[in-house]
């Protein structure tokens, strides 16, 4: 049918609704059918026009979106319908789906909870942006968090400025609390009468006011459960207490001190004692110039005798944590690069996890091609079909939000445990965590419907209709991409787990040259007073049959700060450890000897003081023989002393095996003096409880009021190596899991794309190709891709072990040869999976499968 | 209240539309409007009166099959919905009993 002006139609076109256009065109071209048979063209063209514009009004334009509401609410409906048919009819794959992304989800969300934890460190004290703590170099060689009470009493006395508050308090040993006939070993800190420590640290009260806690001199306050098990019932107001030679009066009772803070005490006193080094915390101005002030406090004027700091540095209080360790810290500090790895391989799993949701959505989408096609040609614009997969992809992220709170709550308290930290399940409660939980999900169903949306919707339905799969068609598809980037992750995490581990076993293995098993490390022998006290501790332990020998010294794992010394003929250096002990050390803990009458003959015709070197040392100053070689220690100061060399002994690793052996000093002293270092014990194996006893009894014979602190000193040394040993577990658990994730994500993935070239199997079968043959074109695409991960995945894991064992100075050595291993093992876990799932269309008989249509 | 009556132009078109039945869209109205009382009233007019209608669900309407004619363009066919029925019986009643109070146009 010719119709004249076209231009009317289109006009029209734009302005009428788009459900009424058919029927008022229609009728136009009718009326001008009718009106040509009755008029001349011209007329009935005239009458074309004069008739269409009629159409135009205003009331026609506010019909427009009358017609368009009901219909986007009718779409929604019909979408989630067939979101849920699709899933009734795939729900296999959709399940698998849906408990990959859960656990990738899960892995985040903990990662989550411990992050924020560790970064929540002392921040709900009053003013945590502004509170810091002094810390100084002291000796030139290591940096304290505590300084000379001398500076603090500065401070305090005549306060800069810029310091708002100022409080200081100092840390003892370990002692009993006495109330009637209970005792209670406490964790004390010491504070100055009138101290304001309440005023700049906020800690939960439950009796007494804070601010007045402390200014009564001889007042102790105490933790909820300390006080509970010390004094029993409450109220606990005014009670006395014998601590030390004190007697103290309860002022005040807090709630438990919070995991999450650097300081960590049970008993807090408020006396006029002498204080040493202390802890010093400062509450600043808003915006005061740190610098200027680390400044000022380096040159207030200090006598030459009380050590004047060279640097100090103030350090924000909710930074401790995670600060690099300072010598003697209050707790043992955070590991950031732990927490970076940990976030890390979260990361990992998510985008595993991810890339696992991507892959098998978009093959499940493959299969709905012709529900796209018949979509389009019904009509439906690109913005509903975008709008249909997205909402789709979205939903089903969301769905899986449950599951993975659920899960959450079921791991937290074996996650509680590996990382050593009190978590709580946040996401069940509080605001900012749920909605961060919630904006990972949406971003993660944002993603994955992303793919379908881009590449279904602009294809023409013709093509859609003509069933080619056109997930994969092209070379480089975004699919391939995936599975590379998870073979890779996969290949990084099992090779980075087996190396962590091989150097873990390397650890622990190697010859540290000195006794690791069956020693008694007691670390408080500081509140021995004379070498009498120590002697009699020593006689009554060797009576006992299972005391096998007694020493004291430095256990290794110790880390100690020398002192300058100047040996003949060269120039002062301060690199070596030292410390002293006597002869027993080299036999209870199995050092050897080398050189030196002094390890036959013993010690009786020597001076009250001999001096060891180690084989190390000898090395680095270059002495042919040692034996009687002078060397000064403390050059220049008022405490210098001259020792000579006495004998060498055998290098032992003192340091963790992040470090090389040092030049190391040992004094051994003539008869019995006070122990400056731990008391080590070598005990019977066979009966570590009668000798546990024997050692208590023999130390409460001498110190009835000090409790005993005791370890093995195995553990100890082990806690050097905590990092590594969690690192090594989390890298094991976490690759598990990465191969757990990636084979359901494949089993998904072949099984589908097996599916989709049924057809393509059935005709190469009747064309005469053999089961093996077939097996191998399913599988030919993988092979491909695991060893391209396995080249990308290789090099990246052999750079970064390379980075981390170059934290040790004792490692074992890459086997290159572990590469292709783990690429030949991730390709065999594939071919397995894929030849499990293309087995069934392998083996089909080719009639079934030619049979549709 | 208002809209409970009918106004002329709509009388004519439900009228009109009810007796074509299948074949009652917008331009066979027109047309038959023109045959029947040769009266030229313009086809936007129907179809804007018909649209108003079926906003007050007087008449209702649905997409015919596609002919060869009109560019393979569907028709709009309306049909009356029973209240539409009802409003032309109400307005029916209401004239005849007006046209019944005058003697000479009195109805049998």
């Amino acid at each position: 049918m010719k119709t004249p002006h076209k231009w009317v139609l289109k006009l029209l076109h734009s302005i009428c609704p788009e459900e009424l256009q058919e029927g008022i065109t229609g009728d136009l071209i009718e009326q001008y059918d009718i009106n040509r048979g009755r008029n001349s063209k011209l007329i009935a063209n005239w009458l074309f026009i004069f008739n269409g514009l009629q159409f135009i009004s205003l009331s026609m334009l506010q019909r427009r979106n009358q017609y368009r509401k009901p219909k986007v609410t009718a779409m929604i409906f019909s979408y989630l319908k067939t979101t849920f048919r699709n899933i009734r009819k795939q729900s296999a794959y959709y399940s698998i789906n849906y408990v990959g992304l859960a656990m990738g989800l899960t892995c985040c969300a903990l990662a989550i909870l411990y992050v924020k934890y560790e970064l929540s460190y002392d921040d709900f004290h009053q003013d945590p942006k502004n509170t810091y703590r002094v810390t100084g170099e002291i000796n030139n060689r290591a940096w304290f968090p505590s300084i000379q009470n001398i500076y603090a009493e500065r401070l305090m006395d005549q306060p800069f400025p810029e310091v708002k508050k100022i409080a200081k308090f100092r840390r003892t040993p370990q002692q009993f609390a006495i109330y009637g006939d209970q005792r209670f070993p406490t964790r004390t800190l010491v504070t100055n009468p009138g101290s304001d420590l309440f005023d700049i640290l906020s800690f939960k009260s439950l009796e007494g006011d804070p601010d007045q806690m402390l200014e009564e001199p001889n007042s102790v306050v105490m933790t909820e459960s300390s006080a509970n098990a010390l004094l029993g019932d409450s109220p606990h107001l005014g009670k006395i207490i014998k601590w030390d030679s004190l007697t103290l009066k309860v002022s005040g009772v807090l709630e438990d001190i919070p995991d999450n803070s650097h300081l960590t005490f049970n008993f807090l006193v408020a006396a006029e004692v002498d204080f040493y080094g202390v802890f010093t915390i400062m509450q600043l101005q808003e915006g005061a110039d740190i610098e200027a002030l680390e400044d000022k406090i380096v040159s207030l004027d200090i006598p030459d005798n009380q050590f004047p700091i060279k640097q100090i540095a103030l350090q924000p209080i909710r930074e401790i944590h995670l600060a690099k360790p300072l010598t003697f810290e209050l707790k043992p500090p955070g590991d950031r690069g732990y927490l970076l790895l940990f976030s890390g391989v979260a990361l990992f799993i998510l985008i595993i996890s991810c890339t696992n949701y991507i892959n098998l959505s978009t093959a499940i989408y493959a299969g709905r091609t012709k529900e796209v096609a018949i979509r389009k040609v019904l009509g439906s614009s690109k913005r509903n079909l975008n709008l249909q997969f997205m909402s789709e992809s979205v939903l089903l992220a969301f769905l899986t939000l449950p599951l993975v709170i659920l899960m959450v709550e079921l791991l937290l308290p074996t996650f509680r445990n590996f990382v050593e930290v009190e978590l709580t399940n946040e996401f069940l409660t509080s605001i900012p965590y749920i909605s961060t939980l919630l904006a990972i999900t949406l971003g993660v169903g944002l993603i994955s419907g992303v793919y379908p949306v881009l590449t279904m919707t602009h294809f023409s339905p013709l093509k859609l209709f003509r069933n080619k799969n056109f997930v994969g068609s092209h070379r480089m598809s975004l699919r391939k991409i995936l599975l590379t980037l998870q073979f890779t992750l996969l290949l990084f995490l099992g090779a980075g787990a087996y190396f962590i581990n091989q150097q873990l076993r390397f650890i622990q293995n190697k010859d540290l040259g000195i006794a690791k098993e069956g020693i008694i490390k007691v670390s408080n022998a500081y509140n021995i007073r004379s070498g009498d006290q120590y002697s009699a501790i020593k006689n009554q332990a060797l009576s006992n049959p299972n005391i096998l020998g007694f020493t004291n010294g430095m256990p290794p794992g110790t880390e100690n700060y020398g002192q300058p010394y100047q040996a003949e003929g060269h120039e002062i250096k301060n690199d070596a450890l030292s410390f002293g002990t006597d002869l027993d050390y080299f036999e209870v803990m199995e050092v050897d000897g080398v050189s030196g009458d002094i390890f036959e003959k013993g010690t009786a015709e020597l001076p009250r003081v001999s001096l060891l070197v180690n084989e190390k040392f000898v090395e680095t100053i270059g002495w042919d023989n040692p034996i009687g070689k002078k060397i000064t220690f403390n050059p220049g100061r008022n405490n210098q002393r001259d020792r000579l060399v006495a004998g060498v002994f055998k290098d032992y690793h003192t340091l963790s095996l992040h470090n090389e052996v040092v030049p190391q000093f040992i004094f051994v002293r003539n008869g019995s003096a006070t122990p400056s270092e731990n008391i080590l014990i070598k005990i019977n194996g066979q009966d570590i409880r009668a000798s546990l006893e024997a050692i208590e009894k023999a130390w409460y014979g001498v110190l009835p009021n000090v409790p005993i602190e005791y370890e093995f000193m195995e553990e100890d040394m082990q806690a050097a190596y905590a990092q590594e040993e969690r690192a090594g577990k989390l890298s094991l658990i976490l690759s598990t899991l990465a191969i757990l994730l990636a084979v359901m994500g494949l089993v998904g993935l072949a099984a589908y794309m097996a599916q989709l070239r049924i057809k393509e199997v059935g005709i190469r079968k009747v064309l005469g190709a053999s089961t093996g043959q077939i097996m191998f074109l399913l599988n030919k695409e993988f092979i491909l891709l695991v060893g391209l991960a396995t080249l990308i995945g290789g090099a990246l894991c052999f750079y970064t072990l390379n980075a981390w064992l170059e934290t040790f100075a004792y490692r074992t050595s890459i086997n290159i040869l572990v590469f292709p291993l783990m690429g030949t093992l991730v390709f065999l876990i594939t071919f397995l999976t894929v030849s499990a799932q293309s087995a069934s269309a392998a083996l089909q008989n080719p009639i079934k499968a030619l049979r549709h249509e | 209240m208002k809209g409970n009556y009918l106004g002329e132009f709509e009388e004519l078109v439900m009228l009109t539309c009810a007796y074509l039945k299948d074949e009652s869209y917008g331009i066979n109205i027109v047309e038959e409007i023109k045959s029947k009382l040769d009266r030229s009233v313009r086809l936007s007019a129907v179809h804007m009166t018909l649209y108003r209608l079926e906003d007050k669900k007087l008449v209702e309407s649905h997409m015919g099959g596609s002919t060869t004619q009109r560019g393979g363009r569907r028709k709009r066919i309306f049909r009356l919905t029973s209240a539409g029925m009802e409003m032309l019986k109400a307005t029916q009643r209401g004239r005849i009993s007006l046209w019944n109070q005058v003697p000479e146009l009195k109805l049998n």
